[in-house]
């Protein structure tokens, strides 16, 4: 007994986890395409049973289409559609939800047929529990992060071009890069309110360069304090950044934050506050004041 | 330009209990302003502009008092409302509202919808600009109107972005930052002393039944102790056997 | 707001509620400052009998500042508000009291379960977050404005009458103003109630929640469904310094602390923290935590000096209730705020809401509150327990009793083979031994009688 899964993107990283999702529920995974024919052609080798591609016109942001996603969505069978939690395909995926009447979810972390269902783990209160939902119809989940392999070696799926007739003008004017190096960065060096003042920073500056990482902030030292400028400061509606290790000192792990480093392949965390959230995001930790840890982890790192 | 703001539309994660079998208990949490709301109402303002109006929109036990001390003169409630867990239906509930408030001002569409894009449920601004049939742009954290375009400001991933758009839209807003004047306690007084204007707006069906919560299984961090030195030491060694240092 | 030459807020003019209190022109009749269970419990009784009331709480929502140091000995809610232990949020009905005596390697606990403490329910355990906000909640329902997240930071005061509040740029009048802001209020300060406290009468309470499952609790407390226990322990619990330790059940987790006197505290140079990470680790103490997730922790000043605490009450348009007068009771077997709290309450409306009808807000009429309070279990237990501080103060109880009552029965039980004596004689030698004398032990029993 298997089911069909839709999912949307509008760009190739958000493919893998949601294919990956999809197939490991067992269901039959489609890909809506909202984007240039290398997307389309991306998806198709990724294991799925079709790519339903929606071209976007230069200029145009994926959310000019919502309205061609919604038609399409009109004349699918999908029992479940997923999207990624970025904007593009997330305003797509609403659409669909509200063409189909889907029952319309957030944090999806697993899914599957359960009889005549499709049920869904999601997260839900920041992490703080798995909640189990279930639909007997259509429903579609803002899948939250997870990481996935594509299938290797599969066949390319037949890709369908999809018309989209009237796409609403929501032009996109300008793309700036933002963050410097910092977004790139492999190592980055994470402050938050832990550090007491300004002149304090130095100890941070000091760590950083022994550390050969790019300094971040928590949303205060850019918003509150200024000690850094707006472009530093990492979260949810700042950067989001993905080094393959986050260091974060005296950070308490607001869900504001956390959001902008859950791309990191490791995150060490030192608040001298042992219960402080960031210690539950985090792979590594020390509870001890960031003055005193600071500068041993300067002595370990130059003592090789 | 018309503009119309929905806060307090759900309830805050914080003001949940989480017992140690992950049961939830939300005892007499009400509706609550979210981070993301004080930037949905300056974005409305924006949008606006100084001869434009702004109309706040709240559901459930959403104090319309938080808006009205914010400088909004209009503000109107749907009761019936109350915490839906199938995002779908709160956009429903929401576009209901929305199109009672523009039948009553006699207009066709607002210029401007502007609900927080809340990340705990991050499906409904989205799907509330699909049941109204209007654009929708996301993560929008400022916006202006000049003449008949709206011109928002976005930051995503790495990049900010400026986009354009045609009234009536749909936003979804995000702060950059926290409120910058909280209103004092007279004006939040005199805003409680207003009446309340409710919506006949009835609650739609939900499509998700939920079967229960369970805690998550817990990795939590491996704390390294000792002395400071100590810890330091066995924390580098940790990073390079990851091969990330 | 009015002119500043407003009359004085005592020359009543009595046209009803609304304008009672006095002759000015007021945004409320009462304002409450601190809405905690001393807070909540004035502004319900006032709101409900009619009286315009703002409730002002500086947290964020009502209980996010309040930390239980204890149980809450909640009859005289019944009072207050009929049938609250069915409506309100409480985690246990406590049936078993332990008083504990600790030592580095012995542990004497006299152990109290009694049916009787269930029917009627006479003791809970709360968890203040959920407790205050269904209080708060209840107020709102009464009429009264409740507003959270703001700071009042001074009160208005024209010829020698408090007439409101300021807070920031705003300015609040009313009739009364009542003080629930707790121990440290300020406000009672700023009135010229209250001067800066003794050290030695002032405590430190330390609390941490430690997660467990309802199931295990109740295993390892001995506990049936819903029921709960409590523990005041001396001795080992805090290194000697003055003070106690104090464990009781939530209904998922346990609530662990220790309340340690400030100035024995800084003679000895130790940090209170370490010394509630020592008692939870206790070598008696971990076993009915193993396992368990540390939920929360917090710091509150107690105010330990029983009668000798209470300050003055009232002030022309201002009364004081709760622990910000100086209400909270340490005998050793029972930590005591929350009802007395509550008690103050019922007094302090009662006062006022004849102030009001009356017009007249002077001293005349609100030392009405202080005498009420006299007659009622508060003030008549603050009395009885007067001697409990300076009996608590004595080193002797947290040195060296725990020992002593050890010893006897390690000479009772230890069978080691020597011929049985009796009880009293294996006491008696074991006094001898012992760094009290009998005179000493006469003395105390004597003290500890009086006292409690």
């Amino acid at each position: 007994m298997t089911f069909e899964l839709w999912a949307v993107v509008t760009a190739t990283e958000q493919l893998a986890p949601l294919v990956a999702a999809g197939l490991s529920g067992g269901a039959a995974v489609s890909a809506v395409a909202v984007g240039p024919l290398e997307l389309a052609q991306t998806a198709s080798g990724m294991g799925v049973a079709k790519v339903y591609w929606i071209e976007t016109s230069p200029g145009l942001a994926a959310e000019a289409y919502t309205g061609a996603v919604g038609e399409l969505a009109r004349r699918s069978a999908a029992r479940a559609w997923l999207a990624s939690a970025a904007p593009g395909p997330r305003a797509l995926l609403g659409a669909a939800a509200a063409a189909t009447g889907a029952g319309l979810t957030t944090g999806g972390v697993a899914l599957r047929l359960d009889g005549e269902q499709v049920v869904v783990e999601r997260e839900a209160l920041d992490g703080a529990v798995i909640e189990t939902v279930a639909a007997n119809g259509p429903i579609a989940v803002v899948w939250g992060l997870g990481e996935g392999e594509p299938a290797v070696g599969a066949p390319p799926a037949e890709i369908e071009p999809v018309p989209a007739a009237s796409p609403w003008a929501v032009e996109s004017l300008s793309i700036e890069a933002a963050g410097g190096g910092l977004s790139q960065a492999s190592r980055v060096v994470g402050v938050g309110r832990g550090v007491r003042a300004r002149a304090d920073l130095a100890l941070v500056e000091e760590l950083a360069e022994a550390f050969g990482a790019e300094v971040g902030c928590s949303m205060p030292l850019a918003d509150d304090l200024h000690w850094y400028a707006e472009e530093r400061y990492i979260g949810r509606s700042g950067l989001r950044i993905a080094p393959a290790v986050y260091l974060a000192l005296g950070i308490s792990g607001q869900p504001q934050h956390v959001e902008g480093v859950r791309g990191a392949r490791v995150i060490a965390a030192v608040n001298s506050d042992p219960e402080a959230p960031i210690f539950k995001t985090a792979t590594y930790g020390i509870a001890q004041d960031l003055y005193e840890v600071a500068p041993a982890l300067v002595r370990a790192l130059r003592d090789n | 330009m018309k503009t119309i703001v929905i806060y307090k539309w759900f309830r805050s994660a914080a003001s949940a209990l989480v017992r140690q079998d992950g049961q939830v208990d939300w005892g007499g949490a009400k509706m609550a302003a979210g981070d993301d709301d004080p930037a949905a109402l300056d974005i409305a303002k924006a949008v606006a502009g100084p001869g434009g109006t702004v109309t706040g929109l709240t559901i459930g036990d959403g104090e319309t008092a938080w808006v009205l001390a914010r400088g909004v003169e209009r503000a109107l409630a749907a009761p019936a409302v109350g915490p839906l867990t199938d995002e779908l239906a709160t956009a429903r509930a929401l576009a209901q509202a929305v199109r009672l408030v523009e039948a009553a001002d006699a207009v066709e569409a607002a210029d401007a919808v502007i609900v927080a894009d809340a990340a705990a449920h991050p499906g409904v601004a989205p799907a509330l600009a699909a049941e109204l049939g209007r654009p929708v742009v996301l993560c929008v954290s400022s916006a202006a109107a000049d003449g008949s375009q709206i011109t928002v400001r976005r930051r995503v991933g790495n990049a900010v972005e400026v986009i354009c758009l045609p009234p009536p839209a749909v936003l979804g807003a995000v702060a950059a930052g926290e409120e910058a004047r909280p209103p004092g306690m007279m004006e939040t007084i005199r805003a409680r002393k207003k009446p309340v204007v409710e919506l006949p707006v009835t609650p739609p069906p939900e499509a998700l039944e939920r079967r229960g919560t369970r805690p998550p299984a817990r990795l939590g961090a491996r704390l390294f102790g000792g002395s400071p030195d100590d810890a330091a030491s066995a924390l580098v060694a940790a990073l390079r056997a990851d091969g990330v240092l | 707001m009015t002119a500043s030459n407003a009359s004085n807020c005592g020359n009543g003019n009595g046209n009803g509620n609304r304008n009672g209190g006095g002759g000015h022109a007021v945004d409320f009749d009462v304002i409450v400052v601190g809405a905690g269970v001393a807070g909540c419990a004035t502004a319900f009784q006032l709101a409900d009998a009619g009286h315009s009331v703002l409730l002002v709480e500086r947290g964020p929502e009502p209980g996010a500042k309040s930390l239980s140091g204890g149980v809450f000995y909640c009859r005289v809610m019944e009072q207050i508000f009929p049938g609250f232990t069915d409506a309100a949020p409480i985690e246990r009905v406590i049936t078993r009291n332990c008083v504990s005596f600790l030592n580095p390697s012995s542990f004497v606990n006299i152990d109290y379960a009694d049916d009787r403490l269930a029917q009627p329910v006479n003791a809970v355990s709360v968890l203040r977050s959920k407790l205050d906000a269904w209080l708060s909640d209840q107020c709102e329902r009464a009429g009264a404005m409740v507003m959270a997240g703001f700071r009042v930071d001074r009160l208005l005061v024209e010829h020698g009458q408090v007439c409101g509040i300021g807070a920031g740029e705003d300015e609040l009048r009313c009739h009364v103003v009542v003080a629930a802001d707790g121990v440290n209020s300020f406000i009672a300060r700023d009135a010229g109630l209250r001067t800066k406290d003794p050290a030695n009468h002032l405590a430190v309470g330390l609390k941490s929640v430690i997660g467990l499952e309802r199931g295990v609790i109740e295993d390892r407390f001995n506990l049936e469904r819903g029921q709960g226990a409590a523990y005041a322990v001396v001795g080992d619990c805090t290194a000697g310094v003055g003070g106690g330790g104090f464990m009781y059940t939530n209904l998922e987790s346990v609530s662990i602390g220790v309340v340690l006197r400030l100035d024995d505290l800084a003679r000895r140079g130790l940090k209170s923290a370490d010394l509630l990470d020592r008692f939870v680790g206790h070598r008696f103490i971990a076993p009915f935590l193993k396992g368990g997730e540390p939920l929360e922790y917090g710091a509150h000043l107690v105010a330990e000096g029983g009668q000798a605490m209470m300050r003055d009450l009232v002030a022309p348009g201002f009364v004081v209730v709760g622990e910000a007068a100086g209400l909270a009771l340490n005998t050793g077997l029972t930590v005591r705020g929350m009802d007395l709290a509550a008690g103050s309450a019922i007094a302090a409306a009662e006062t006022v809401k004849e102030a009001l009808a009356a017009g007249d807000c002077s001293p005349a009429i609100l030392s009405g509150y202080p005498r009420r309070l006299a007659a009622s279990f508060v003030g008549k237990d603050m009395t009885t327990y007067r001697r409990a501080p300076a009996l608590l103060e004595g080193a002797r109880i947290f040195n060296d009793y725990g020992p002593l009552l050890a010893n006897v029965l390690h000479g009772v039980y230890d069978l080691d083979l020597s011929p049985r004596r009796r009880l009293w004689r294996t006491a008696r030698d074991t006094l001898k031994t012992a760094p009290l004398g009998l005179r000493h032990l006469a003395g105390d029993g004597w003290k500890a009688l009086r006292a409690l």
